[in-house]
């Protein structure tokens, strides 16, 4: 049980620090705690469950030990930011006011293929109208254009926005949703109204249905099939 | 919160990865304290007392079936009960040049199950 409990600590830093230094680009979306817990754990659960003759404790010691260090980490990290930098890196900016950083790029082995795909994926296709280009931590590319570029916005045209709010999914595939028909302040007689108001019997009608904080209603009725 | 628990259910962890060394030196320890005893009574050419005391060895062992089994790898559990039947049948056989190599096998595989468990750079790396 101490080996094991001291190899999954030891397997955990060892991954925790190769994965750090593959940098962010392998990640893509978690962050690098996350992804070395992921990793492990699907691999941890899998060995006595194919193998009996691995006691389960082999299989749960490590998955709670891992469980541990990720907690501990994360909780760390919330509190130090010297920690935080050492354990996800820094955002790095690999595009400032319209000239790319090779630094940058070579520092995180960024091709510029792949920056460029990031770009057009992000609508912008000529990185002079990008002002700046962001790899964050977890390996995505967030993109801000110049004000020039960026799309028009209703309060750059002085127009009035109607803010609806949150809609809140109240029918979801035929099911009532009781708990957000509430949050909104409405009740199963004023969804029956509704749903008289469109032609349909019951809720099982319908396939989506949500109410925003302006009582606007959008429905969509499930197919016929 | 939530740190202090996963930080408090480590050192859980950790406690009773010690507990559990402690409890298995002890178990082989007791087990290796009775095959001595075979070995005397043995060696002394008292075949019945020596079986006599290795079922006892025996029975030490498969009362900790329940620990064995959710502690060890199965296939260790399975060679070591191999290694205490062969021994039995040595000394059932009266075979005094057979007998010690089967209780060096047995005496063998009750250490490694020890060893496996101890903190060492062996063992860990």
């Amino acid at each position: 049980m101490a080996i094991v409990l001291i190899r999954t600590i030891i397997i955990y830093a060892a991954l925790l620090l190769t994965m750090r230094l593959l940098g962010k680009r392998q990640l893509g979306e978690v962050e690098l705690s996350e992804f070395v817990v992921a990793a492990l754990i699907a691999d941890l659960a899998a060995h006595p469950l194919q193998d009996i003759g691995i006691p389960l404790m082999n299989g749960l010691v490590p998955i709670l030990t891992l469980f541990c260090c990720e907690v501990l980490i994360a909780g760390l990290s919330l509190k130090s930011i010297r920690l935080r930098g050492l354990l996800f890196g820094k955002p790095s900016i690999l595009i400032a006011r319209g000239t790319i950083d090779q630094r940058e790029m070579k520092k995180n082995r960024f091709t510029l293929d792949e920056l460029m795909q990031e770009l057009r994926a992000q609508g912008a296709l000529d990185p002079s109208k990008v002002e700046y280009a962001i790899l964050e931590t977890d390996g995505r590319l967030n993109v801000i254009l110049y004000p020039a570029e960026s799309p028009v916005t209703a309060s750059m045209l002085r127009l009035p926005a109607p803010d609806g709010g949150y809609p809140l999914t109240v029918v979801s595939d035929g099911r009532v949703l009781s708990d957000n028909l509430r949050r909104c302040g409405r009740d199963e007689r004023w969804l029956q109204k509704e749903l008289d108001k469109r032609k349909l019997r019951s809720p099982t009608e319908v396939y989506l249905m949500t109410v925003n904080e302006a009582g606007q209603v959008y429905l969509a009725g499930k197919e016929r099939t | 919160m939530k740190e202090w628990i996963a930080l408090a259910l480590l050192l859980l962890l950790a406690v009773g990865a010690i507990v559990n060394i402690a409890y298995l030196d002890r178990l082989i320890g007791d087990i290796e304290a009775v095959l001595r005893e075979t070995d005397e009574l043995a060696r002394d050419g008292s075949y019945e007392e020596a079986l006599d005391s290795l079922d006892r060895a025996i029975r030490h062992w498969l009362d900790a079936n329940a620990y064995t089994h959710i502690f060890i790898r199965h296939p260790e559990i399975d060679s070591t009960s191999d290694a205490f039947y062969e021994l039995h049948q040595a000394l059932a056989e009266q075979n005094a040049e057979g007998y010690p190599s089967a209780l060096e096998k047995l005496c063998y595989h009750l250490h490694s199950i020890d060893e496996m468990e101890h903190v060492r750079p062996g063992s860990v790396l």
